[in-house]
């Protein structure tokens, strides 16, 4: 089967997870001499975790820039540097807690990838809240700000939408058609507001650009992505919200 | 709390079930996982359209495009979450956050009133409990031994040179202030209950 994930060209997680091992062992070390009271056998231990650490997080560098470069490259503003350092620290920061957490640092020496994994998604989450987004980079007024609003020019003149033009090497629109499949994707087009809708994010699920997709339906390219990102913030109401709270809605 | 723990470790083993599936090259799905789990479906619905999107959209960038990308934050981090100790405030300011921004986050994260934490970072607080500590580690990524160094001994002389700052020499001891007296001041300044008040007085073991 294929591997879907880049940390395996980036970090051997048996490295990683070793590494972890060893930062937490001074930690603990660290926090025995604290309690018997020997400061300096504390502070020696404290300062080999941190180097541990130190060195762990710059071996993780390319890995965080590219989890921090992927989801905020959209931003209208791009590129905004300072945002991406600022998701990098959050990532880093994020692993630094949850490390040096007793109760939670166990499984990165168990599991170093899948754990780093949580403190990346909560940087994410965190850092798009902080910056005019909610966790799911969704505006206030339910537009998706990071996956929609880059859409851009191309060298062509071919406006495209973000998500897809990201992804356009890969399977992921097949993978995001995969999971919305499984949530009953024919019972969430029904309950768009329009069958145009629909149309529209059946193509845009298959993966096909935005020129296609509204040529298809006989539109130009600005309806055609506003059309998309209201069946997907429908879409989106419909996945997370219990069944009696349901409205046929638009943003 | 122990229940709190246990659901948010729960949803987390489901979580990372998820990842593995994922990540080996199978195809789990989001209906499955909640149909399985119910009681998490919006947790397990906003979870797996997240790191979809983010696992697509990191895999999209090419470690080119990200040359250089971290130097920075990691420095920060360096600086702020790894150094020896110094005081809170220094490690704020290695963090890049603005003023107010340790508040903000340890507000956020653990519901205590912001003028509260700018009195730890002034090194105006003479004690601590460890519920405090352990708020003021998770916002810097550090550990609460660290965190104790940080709050030791930098009391005395952040009051000290406040207090001479404002023109009168050496330490006023009326400057410094309990934690206790610090959270009366919250209750009495309408930023926090009584209930709340307890809390932050009570010790956490570990």
């Amino acid at each position: 089967m294929q591997q879907r994930t880049v940390e395996d060209q980036l970090f051997d997680p048996g490295e990683a997870e070793a590494m972890a091992k060893e930062a937490r062992r001074h930690l603990r070390a660290a926090e025995e001499a604290g309690a018997r009271g020997a400061d300096a056998t504390q502070r020696r231990e404290e300062a080999a975790a941190n180097e541990v650490l130190d060195k762990l997080l710059q071996r993780l560098r390319p890995r965080l820039a590219r989890y921090a470069e992927g989801p905020f490259r959209n931003r209208p503003n791009y590129p905004d540097q300072e945002i991406l350092e600022v998701a990098v620290q959050e990532m880093a920061l994020g692993i630094l807690r949850r490390l040096r957490d007793p109760k939670q640092g166990d499984i990165f020496e168990r599991k170093f990838n899948y754990a780093a994994k949580f403190a990346i998604l909560d940087a994410i989450k965190k850092v798009r809240r902080e910056n005019g987004t909610d966790e799911n980079g969704l505006l206030k007024d339910g537009q998706k700000r990071v996956d929609w609003e880059g859409g851009a020019e191309s060298e062509e003149g071919t406006v495209r939408l973000s998500l897809a033009s990201r992804t356009e090497d890969l399977q992921s629109p097949v993978e995001l058609a995969g999971v919305i499949h499984q949530v009953a994707l024919p019972q969430l087009l029904e309950k768009l507001p329009t069958p145009l809708h629909a149309q529209l994010v059946s193509d845009y699920l298959q993966g096909l650009r935005l020129k296609e997709i509204a040529a298809r339906a006989g539109i130009c390219g600005k309806t055609a992505t506003r059309y998309i990102k209201q069946a997907f913030y429908v879409i989106r109401k419909l996945m997370t919200e219990p069944e009696g709270e349901q409205r046929r809605e638009s943003p | 709390m122990n229940q709190t723990n246990k659901t948010v470790d729960q949803l987390e083993a489901i979580q990372l079930q998820f990842m593995e599936q994922w990540e080996a090259g199978e195809t789990p799905t989001l209906q499955d996982y909640v149909t399985r789990h119910p009681e998490w479906a919006r947790e397990l619905t906003d979870f797996v359209l997240l790191f979809i999107e983010v696992e697509s959209a990191a895999a999209a960038v090419t470690e080119a495009e990200v040359e250089g990308v971290g130097k920075q934050a990691l420095e920060r981090v360096r600086a702020g979450a790894m150094a020896p100790a110094g005081s809170l405030r220094e490690a704020r300011t290695a963090l890049g956050w603005s003023p107010g921004r340790l508040a903000q986050e340890v507000s956020r994260e653990a519901r205590l009133s912001n003028w509260a934490v700018l009195q730890f970072e002034r090194g105006m607080v003479q004690d601590w409990t460890s519920r405090v500590a352990k708020a003021f580690a998770w916002a810097l990524g550090r550990t609460l031994a660290e965190i104790a160094q940080l709050l030791q001994g930098s009391a005395p002389a952040a009051a000290s040179g406040h207090y001479s700052a404002k023109g009168a020499p050496g330490t006023n001891p009326q400057t410094i202030r309990t934690f206790a007296e610090v959270l009366d001041e919250c209750v009495r300044r309408g930023e926090m209950t009584d209930a709340e008040r307890r809390y932050w007085l009570e010790d956490e073991g570990e």
